[in-house]
């Protein structure tokens, strides 16, 4: 033991010798195997250096002798290393004789060694070093409680030898120490003490004063330890201050000298230790019951300790001042220490020390204030409360990572007084804590249960409790959302929303609700529901439309008349305000409103579809039909089959008001866009086919008819032949000739409306009789084609009518000449007779005309005879005979005016007839002249009134 | 403020007297045989009562037919099934001559007409639209039509009276402008085309002594003194003859023609 150092200095210093340059560097475990290795080598170079001597003196036995002391001190080191380590490792189980085998062996080797040497030599001079020797290896290597005995003998041997003597007698001094051998100690230790120049001496004034306070002598003791405490500042003596202010500490409370002690401390303690020992003395001062002491040291220290300085001793300081106030009852000083606990930088275990400490205090008035609410109906002290409370703010600043808890006791602490609402509040703040991993403990469901308790126990008003579910209910369904509470919770939690008309969080919740408990279709429906009425009612568009999607989607599998339902809904809250609007005479805001639903993309096809279709009646009514037609074409892009058709009745109606409206072009246009769009419908489109045609015919829009028949014949059954005919009249009524031909052709109306086409063949044959031959040439081919009744009278009257044309033609050309040289009566007469005898066929000719009975030809053959008996009068009348007799020339001139008269008033016989023709059959003929009673009248101008601009009107209803 | 107001109606009233020019117009009701029935011929003065009455045809016979139509719009949900607020349309475009269009409603008018004096009016009304467009055979139909189904009503005899003349049926023409003028014997056009009857039959005494029954202020339309001018032509009053002609208003370039043609025959016969 006594070179140990030694051997350690000896091998820093070759390791440092022996050092060349900067060398790897090695571990604590390296560096220890290093030396040992190192010192054992040493230590076998000597032994055997030693051994290598033949006939060794005492000196070198003896120090050989030492040598085999130090191997074993060695191999004790060694082997106390695996002991410790298989100790740590095996507990019990490992027993010292199984690992320190070696350091056994050596010790006995050495003993025997040594014993032998003594028995050798007997008077050695070294005997009582081989004593001293053999001593310390017994206490240190073997246990075998030889160690007094030895001591004893190194005692008694060593007289002579001071530092023998003296070594046993402080190994003795010690011995006795340890064996609580105060008085034997003691003894030892007044001799030891003699010397002073024992490094050692600060050690052994130590024990002395250790044996002194066990033997009651508290004077001494401090004084010796005192002494010991002064003597550990020189650098000769072995610095044992620590175990000196320890036993100081405790030997001036035992002794009742705390002010001397504070004095020493404050004398003679180096500074850094002052604070510590200090509170040493405070703690011992007041775990012996010396308040006033114990707070004079905490004044003191308060005074001297700094808090950012001496952290720790700080924290310390303040922990035992908790301690302290604690012990003695002094609760305000006790809270205001605690208080300082929010602000004090503690270590681990600090924190922990203070965490136990405060807890216990908190503890404990937990039990109080319970037992004081129990016992004495519902009262309790408010400051306990306001402790307790206060303690586990403390708590919570000072073992932050378990605030959460701290806050649930909070809670409870209030909650066992019945002030809910504050535990309410410290529950929710705990379950936030502990989210926050504030906490270790779960809390969550103690909190939440504590929180729905005291929801039920506060009178909250509506909206405070709301509040409070929604906190509670989101919580708990954030934890456990496929609880079987939390099935009943879903809606619950909606149905506050709903109240609130939060619908994110209503929609939110659904989807949790939906995503946790997939089989509840039924309930979630429901809820669904319930959400589209309040959308409903509020009218909020957006979200309803945005809601819609969601179902057209899929969404909770809604069929799709429920579906189609809310669309419809949808459309008339967005469609009614527009509708005002356009009822208010503000169709363009309308539009406008109309036209962003339909080009925002999150409202479902069929409102899109309606928006436009409503755009378009809008445009009709406003009568821009371009735009109109434009609308209702794009609404049927977005519509369904369904509702395309569902439409038609609108479009026709539509058609029908654009007609009422006067707009027939558009009218027709609509129609045509109904046709197209509803091609397939063959049977209803008929009436929408007739409508597109008579719209285009009031216009007059002749090739757009034609166009319609053509283009629209696929989505009709057959063109009905009473629309042809209507056709038809329009087209001759209104002057359309080559269309009207070409019509008739086309559709071989010839064939199918004879007598009318036939009519109206005549009537244009006579219309171009007279101005162009060739037009009526061509009609009269036509009605040669057509074989109608009329037509073929037509065509037999006129052929006959050409025929008295040719003989009246032949007639007028003869005239009666007269011999002026020798006129002769007779023969006049005769040739009178005779041509008067030549118009009689013809007017027999005449008759077969008329027989025929065609209006026209008849009246134009009186035409004929009127004129041809008018001429004949005149012819008649111009004759003259001269004859130089004056009865003669009054005969002939009464005879020829009798003759004149006779066929003049036949010329009017045939105009009476001919007018009387007219009269009595209607006729209303163009081809009319010499037979026109007004023939005369007309020849000097035709004052016939022009009909059309005579015309009158009924505009007033009666 | 009434007297503003009158002057600012006369003002209005002499405005719309320049656009307005209607040759058949008569300005006293007492000589217009078919006031009940047509504003065909109203003056302005007269017109001005109905355009007063929101009468849209009177609008119409004033040619402002903007106006009419605003009128016809506002009141067309309430009149879809009303026979006369069609026939009033239709009216209206007859007025400007639109015929198909005319044709086009007065085809739903009938479809509304409950009662047989209704669908006479309308008969009588598609017999004019014939008329114009010169059908004149389906306008005799028509006008005949309605007359057998309200034999009160006086526009289709008058109108089929016109349509006899033209085509120089007289008898025919005189029985229908007898009944009118039973009915009323001062009206300028019944006295008219009574007078010219007679003078297209050559009985142009009895036509000259009803052309005396026509005030002497119409006597100068163009028709009419056209009409007399003849009359006294062919009855050798050449002198009577010329100054009815120099009186005539010559706004009617038909008569007008007319009536140089009877100028010349006049020259030719007082030879000069």
């Amino acid at each position: 033991m006594k070179y140990t150092s030694f051997y350690l200095l000896l091998i820093s210093l070759s390791f440092s010798v022996l050092s060349k340059g900067p060398e790897k560097v090695m571990s604590k475990e390296e560096f220890e195997k290093k030396r040992w290795t190192k010192i054992h080598q040493l230590i076998e170079d000597e032994i055997s250096t030693i051994m290598k001597v033949r006939k060794k003196s005492q000196k070198l036995q003896y120090r050989l002798f030492e040598l085999k002391s130090e191997k074993v001190k060695l191999y004790k080191e060694k082997e106390n290393k695996e002991f410790m380590i298989k100790k740590m490792k095996y507990g019990k189980k490992i027993k010292r004789k199984d690992i320190f085998k070696k350091t056994l062996k050596l010790y006995r080797s050495a003993n025997a060694y040594g014993l032998n040497l003594l028995k050798k030599y007997p008077r050695t001079r070294y005997k009582a070093a081989i004593y001293y020797t053999l001593a310390l290896n017994s206490r240190d290597f073997s246990y075998d409680s030889k160690e007094l005995t030895y001591l004893r003998r190194a005692i008694e041997f060593s007289k002579g030898q001071r530092n023998v003597n003296y070594l046993a007698r402080t190994s003795l001094a010690e011995y006795y120490y340890n064996k609580k051998n105060w008085k034997a100690a003691i003894y030892q230790y007044d001799i030891v003490l003699n010397n002073k120049d024992d490094e050692w001496y600060s050690k052994n004034l130590l024990n002395y004063g250790w044996c002194k306070l066990k033997s009651q002598k508290f004077e001494i003791a401090i004084t010796s330890l005192e002494q010991s405490y002064k003597l550990s500042g020189d650098e000769f003596y072995v610095d044992v201050r620590d175990q000196a202010m320890t036993g100081l500490i405790s030997f001036y409370v035992l002794g009742k000298q705390i002010e001397r002690g504070i004095k020493f401390i404050d004398k003679f303690t180096i500074e850094s230790e002052k604070n510590n020992s200090f509170l040493k003395l405070a703690r011992k001062s007041s775990a012996k019951g010396h308040y006033k002491e114990t707070e004079t040291i905490v004044s003191l220290l308060e005074d001297r300790v700094s808090a950012k300085k001496e952290t720790e001793l700080y924290a310390d300081l303040r922990l035992f001042q908790f301690d302290l106030y604690n012990q003695y009852h002094k609760p305000k000083k006790l809270m205001n220490i605690a208080q300082m606990f929010k602000t004090i930088k503690f270590s681990d275990y600090q924190q922990e020390d203070a965490t136990t400490k405060i807890a216990e205090v908190v503890g404990a008035k937990q039990v109080i204030l319970k037992k004081d609410f129990s016992k004495h109906d519902q009262s309790y002290d408010r400051g306990i409360l306001t402790e307790i409370i206060s303690y586990f703010d403390i708590l919570a600043v000072v073992n932050n990572k378990e605030k959460g808890l701290y806050e649930y006791y909070k809670a409870e602490t209030y909650y066992s007084v019945h002030r809910f609402r504050d535990a309410l509040k410290n529950y929710k703040i705990s379950l936030v804590d502990y989210e926050d991993k504030l906490a270790t403990e779960d809390l969550r469901l103690k909190n939440i249960d504590a929180i729905f308790s005291c929801i039920d126990y506060i009178e909250f008003n509506k909206v405070e409790e709301s509040k409070e579910l929604v906190f509670a209910f989101n919580k708990y369904l954030s934890y456990w959302p496929k609880d079987k509470k939390a099935q009943t919770i879903f809606p619950r939690l909606f149905g506050i929303y709903l109240t609130r008309k939060d619908f994110s969080n209503m929609q939110s919740t659904l989807d949790r609700y939906i995503a946790n408990f997939n089989k509840d279709l039924k309930k979630q429906r429901d809820l669904y529901r319930l959400q589209l009425d309040l959308l409903i009612k509020t009218e909020n568009t957006t979200l309803l439309s945005g809601k819609i999607n969601q179902m057209q989607k899929g969404y909770l599998a809604f069929d799709k008349q429920e579906v189609k339902k809310s669309e419809t809904i949808l459309a008339n809250i967005l469609f009614n305000s527009f509708k005002k609007l356009n009822t208010d005479g503000k169709p363009d805001e309308a539009l406008a409103g109309y036209q962003k639903v339909h080009f925002t993309d999150y409202y479902p096809k069929s409102i899109k579809a309606e928006a436009a279709f409503n755009m378009g009646m809008i445009y009709t009514d406003t009568q821009d039909h371009n735009n109109a037609i434009k609308w209702y074409e794009k609404s049927f892009k977005f519509y369904s089959k369904k509702e395309i058709n569902s439409k038609r009745v609108f479009l026709e109606k539509m058609s029908l008001r654009t007609t009422l409206l006067h707009d027939f072009l558009y009218a027709a246009k609509i129609d045509q866009f109904i046709l197209k769009s509803y091609c397939s419908e063959k049977k209803k489109n008929l009436k929408v086919f007739t409508s597109a045609i008579r719209n285009d015919l009031a216009n007059d829009y002749i090739s757009k008819v034609f166009y319609t028949i053509k283009s629209y014949k696929k989505c009709i059954k057959l063109v009905p032949q009473s629309l042809k005919q209507e056709i038809l009249y329009h087209l001759y009524e209104n002057k359309h000739e080559s269309d009207m031909i070409s019509f008739i052709d086309q559709h071989k109306l010839n064939i199918v409306f004879p007598d009318l086409v036939g009519t109206y063949y005549e009537r244009l044959f006579w219309k171009y009789y007279e101005s162009s031959p060739s037009k009526s040439s061509k009609y009269s081919t036509r009605l040669k084609q057509i074989k109608t009744k009329n037509s073929l009278l037509l065509l037999a009257a006129l052929k006959d009518y050409k025929k008295i044309l040719k003989k009246v033609n032949t007639f007028s050309k003869v005239r009666i000449s007269i011999n002026k040289e020798k006129p002769d009566p007779n023969n006049f007469s005769a040739s009178l007779q005779r041509r008067l005898g030549n118009l009689q066929p013809i007017i027999s000719f005449a008759d077969t005309i008329l027989k025929k009975g065609h209006g026209q030809v008849s009246v134009m053959t009186y035409d004929v005879l009127t004129k041809i008996t008018n001429d004949l009068s005149r012819e008649v009348a111009s004759y003259s005979i001269p004859i130089n007799d004056k009865n003669f020339q009054k005969q002939f001139k009464g005879q020829m005016n009798m003759l004149t008269k006779n066929i003049s008033s036949q010329s009017d016989g045939f105009k009476l007839k001919s007018q009387s023709l007219i009269e009595k059959y209607e006729l209303l003929l163009t081809q009319r002249d010499e037979s026109h009673l007004a023939y005369d009248i007309l020849r000097i101008s035709d004052i016939r009134p022009k009909a059309s601009e005579m015309a009158i009107t009924i505009g007033m209803s009666k | 403020m009434i007297k503003p107001l009158i002057n600012l109606s006369l003002f209005f009233l002499i405005a719309s007297c320049s656009s307005y020019n209607n040759m058949r117009q008569i300005k006293e009701d007492k000589y217009d045989g078919l006031r009940f029935e047509s504003f065909n011929r109203y003056d302005l003065v007269r017109l001005d009562k109905q355009v007063k009455l929101q009468n849209p045809v009177a609008l119409c016979q004033r040619a402002e037919y903007n106006d009419a139509n605003d009128i016809f719009k506002d009141r067309l949900d309430k009149n879809l099934n009303n026979y006369d607020y069609w026939n009033q349309i239709s009216t209206c475009y007859i007025l400007k001559k639109e015929y198909t269009q005319a044709k086009k409603f007065l085809d739903i008018a009938m479809s509304t007409a409950k009662t047989k004096v209704h669908k006479s009016l309308i008969l009588n009304n598609i017999g004019v639209v014939q008329l114009e467009t010169e059908n004149y055979q389906e306008a005799k139909d028509y006008f005949k039509k309605a007359i057998a189904l309200n034999k009160a009503a006086l526009s289709p005899r008058y109108n089929l009276s016109q349509v006899f003349m033209k085509f120089g049926l007289y008898n025919k023409a005189q029985e229908q402008i007898k009944t009118l003028l039973k009915r009323n014997a001062q009206d300028i056009d019944f006295l008219n085309s009574y007078a010219h009857i007679e003078l297209m039959q050559n009985r142009y005494k009895q036509a000259l002594v009803f052309f005396n029954k026509i005030p002497k202020a119409y006597r100068s339309r163009d028709d009419i003194a056209t009409n007399m001018a003849m009359t006294y032509f062919m009855l050798g009053l050449y002198d009577n003859a010329k100054s009815t002609l120099n009186n005539a208003d010559k706004e009617d370039s038909f008569y007008s023609a007319a009536q140089v043609d009877i100028l010349k025959k006049l020259d030719k016969a007082t030879g000069k």
